[in-house]
């Protein structure tokens, strides 16, 4: 994509998604676009200077200089960084959502990869899931899913100058989540092993999931932990809600070598002194808050062992 | 409560229609001489004209035609009535090839008769009609050259009266590519359509048409340019006064029916009565005070003048050995110029080569009389404008990530400090929060509590 014309007028340059083709090509009415949203994707805001010399007119200049791309069609691409409505203004910290590895050895990612694995079947746990009869951290069981490692994320303000035994205000609450992970690889799971349902499933086979606080109570709940010192938590200041889920494998990585033979690479892995040899595919899986729009995107590699 | 979507509301959607024009310039370079010809050995692969071997129309590429960068352009067919069964001329003994061509222009023009002028009550096909008023009857073209132009550019019809059709009339027959430029023989007669867009006919099954009318010739400089003293008006009624005045050699004015261009379908039908349409009565008279062996401007005008032509097409008859200049009647005996055949090195008149090449051959040395087409096509455009209104409290924070230090809003340094946020991108959402399109704005447009935005997105389709 190259950028568009900044040297004249603003100009406005709009496409549909290949999302949004797919549905007027299918003429049966889904194509109704009701409502919209604005984003800043290539803003970084590191770069506005509230010291600058010269005064105000300049703080956002080197922002406003930002050159931008044209638009992308692929719908998964665009509006990763939305803009948020909140009628106050007098706010100066919003929530954010982090992994949170200090809950306990389970919610850790893998060390040794700075992600979570997800072995894709049995055989795969096996060798990835024990070093010396130990569970290895960060392993997610693909097959078992009641066993092995689990992904959670927290919640609130992540600052040291408000207290978490503060209530945070309930518009900064995040009471849905939206999880996208690629359809082929792996359906999102409760704790308990129930099955997400997924809310739909876009022409590049990215499955959403749209959990809230009210109807989603295996996945998603408030944080009641106020401690302050307590080293479970990873959010300094005041919490709202936490999400918790594994991966169950799809079958075709369960039972097919076809995408990691498409997709993915080869390695090795030295287990209580044996090698072997595995495929592995890299994939990301998206958690989104449905109200603060604050993302996260959490590195799972999906690995099979040959 | 915070919010990332906002909904529209009924007045915020509104629909448009809008047709657009693009001005689609084809300069007879292109049609030839840029390119090799197809037959030329050695140079089928750098060819723009694409032959068949049904040999029922000739296809035309802005590049060589096995690129695929190539661009479709139109194509070129010939085509004449059943009426020639009863011709003498064309009663005669025919090789197998002139009696199969025969059958194929027959039938190229029941063809196009059929698609673009219709049925009778009787459930005949009906031919196409000189003026548009079918049930008066009248001429006919019965001989009939057709353009048919791609949807590429053609796309939803041809704007009216924006239709030119630059033609070589001159003596000089292009024999080949060394030769062929159409400007050598620097007589040159305008084909258009001009005053169709208030004067156009809607009685044909594939939508509206207009009349083609010859309205200029000119004569080119060197560099091919027209230089008319007195341009051609045809509404000024002193124009003949000027003209004549101005002791203008080189431009002239006429106003001849020479076919039918249908906007819609992107079909140009031009009967051969557009490239020469002579009065032997004049000929005679022309030809006795001054003739031209070829394209000599001097004596031919002079002829011209001398032949009382003011006001008429100068034309160039061939005859077997050299160039005669006479004036173009009003309807007058169709004496055609001639057509080439490359392949065998013969000239035809062109109603001979209509009766007796095969429609490849006809259709080339129609080609190599194109000096330029130029024309407007249509687009429609059905638009949807979503008007985003953003209110001075709406997206005035961001959850882009570098929004953030610990927390913290970056653009803020007390909670008095307005929240700015800079919009570079309009998602379009369904209900279920599927990006459906998508509007990026050419530069960063900041919101802070301050301004209220209106963003007007438009999709067309």
């Amino acid at each position: 994509m190259a950028f568009l014309d900044n040297s004249g007028d603003i100009i406005l340059d709009a496409v549909l998604t290949d999302t949004g083709r797919m549905r007027l090509a299918k003429g049966d009415g889904s194509f109704k676009i009701t409502k919209y949203a604005l984003a800043d994707d290539e803003i970084d805001y590191s770069l506005y200077d509230s010291s600058h010399p010269s005064g105000s007119a300049y703080y956002d200049l080197e922002i406003l200089m930002s050159p931008i791309l044209e638009a992308f069609t692929n719908n998964t691409s665009s509006m990763k960084s939305k803009l948020i409505s909140i009628p106050r203004t007098n706010l100066l910290y919003l929530p954010v959502i982090k992994l949170n590895e200090m809950i306990d050895a389970s919610a850790k990612m893998s060390p040794d990869y700075r992600a979570f694995l997800c072995a894709v079947d049995r055989d795969s746990e096996d060798v990835f899931g024990y070093v010396n009869n130990e569970p290895r951290a960060g392993i997610l069981h693909g097959e078992n899913i009641n066993a092995g490692s689990y992904c959670r994320l927290d919640q609130g303000l992540d600052t040291t100058e408000i207290s978490p035994r503060f209530t945070i205000d309930h518009d900064l609450v995040e009471t849905q989540y939206i999880v996208e992970i690629d359809n082929r690889f792996g359906q999102l799971v409760s704790l308990k092993g129930k099955s997400a349902a997924v809310s739909y499933i876009d022409d590049d086979n990215v499955a959403s999931y749209y959990l809230s606080l009210a109807t989603d109570r295996d996945f998603v709940r408030e944080n009641t932990e106020r401690d302050a010192d307590i080293r479970t938590q990873v959010i300094d200041g005041p919490r709202g809600t936490l999400i918790e889920f594994r991966l169950r494998s799809s079958l075709e990585l369960n039972t097919s070598r076809y995408l990691f033979d498409k997709l993915g690479s080869e390695a090795t892995i030295e287990v209580d002194g044996t090698t072997f040899s595995f495929q592995y595919i890299d994939s990301i899986v998206r958690v989104s808050g449905a109200t603060t729009g604050y993302g996260v995107d959490v590195p799972v590699r999906f690995v099979k062992v040959t | 409560m915070a919010t990332v979507f906002k909904t529209f509301l009924n007045d915020d959607i509104a629909t448009t229609r809008t047709l657009l024009h693009e001005a689609i310039p084809v300069h007879g370079g292109i049609v030839h001489g840029v390119y090799p010809e197809p037959d030329e050995p050695g140079k089928q692969e750098e060819t723009n004209i694409k032959n068949y071997p049904h040999k029922m129309f000739q296809s035309v590429y802005d590049y060589p035609y096995l690129s695929s960068s190539a661009n479709h352009i139109f194509d070129l067919t010939v085509g004449y009535a059943a009426a020639k069964d009863n011709d003498e001329a064309y009663i005669h003994p025919w090789t197998n090839d002139q009696q199969v061509s025969h059958k194929k222009k027959q039938k190229i023009y029941y063809q196009m008769a059929q698609v673009l002028v219709g049925h009778g009550i009787e459930g005949d096909i009906l031919l196409f009609d000189e003026d548009g008023d079918i049930l008066a009857g009248g001429d006919k073209y019965e001989n009939c050259l057709y353009i048919s132009i791609a949807r590429l550019l053609n796309k939803d019809e041809v704007k009216k009266g924006s239709f030119f059709l630059h033609l070589d009339v001159g003596p000089n027959v292009p024999v080949s590519q060394a030769n062929s430029d159409p400007l050598q023989s620097n007589y040159v007669l305008l084909v258009t359509d001009e005053g169709s867009e208030n004067d156009y006919r809607v009685n044909s099954p594939a939508g509206d048409y207009g009349i083609l009318r010859a309205r200029t010739w000119s004569k080119l400089d060197s560099n091919g340019e027209v230089e008319c003293e007195v341009p051609y008006d045809p509404n000024d009624p002193d124009y003949a006064a000027r003209w004549a005045a101005s002791s203008d050699d080189n431009c002239g004015g006429v106003d001849d029916r020479v076919g039918l261009i249908y906007y819609q379908a992107g079909v140009i039908v031009l009967s051969p009565h557009a490239f020469l349409n002579y009065d032997p009565a004049e000929s005679s008279s022309s030809s006795g005070s001054g003739s031209s062996s070829d394209s000599d401007s001097g004596s031919g005008l002079s002829a011209i003048e001398s032949a009382g032509c003011f006001g008429k097409l100068p034309v160039v008859v061939l005859n077997a050995n050299n160039s005669e200049v006479g004036c173009m009647a009003e309807h007058g005996e169709f004496e055609p110029v001639i057509v080439h055949d490359d392949s065998t090195g013969a000239s035809f008149h062109i109603d001979d080569a209509f009766r007796e090449l095969d429609i490849p051959t006809i259709c080339t040395g129609f080609r190599k009389r194109m000096v330029r087409m130029a024309f407007n096509n249509t687009t429609e455009l059905n638009s949807t404008i979503y008007f985003c209104r953003v209110n001075h409290n709406d997206f005035n924070y961001s959850s882009n990530p570098t929004y953030l230090d610990a927390s913290k809003i970056r653009v803020k340094d007390s909670t008095v400090d307005a929240p700015v946020a800079y919009i570079t991108t309009i998602g379009l959402y369904s209900a279920d929060n599927e990006l459906l399109a998508v509007a990026k704005l050419s530069e960063a447009l900041r919101k802070d509590p301050t301004n209220e935005i209106v963003l007007r997105v438009r999709l067309d389709y």
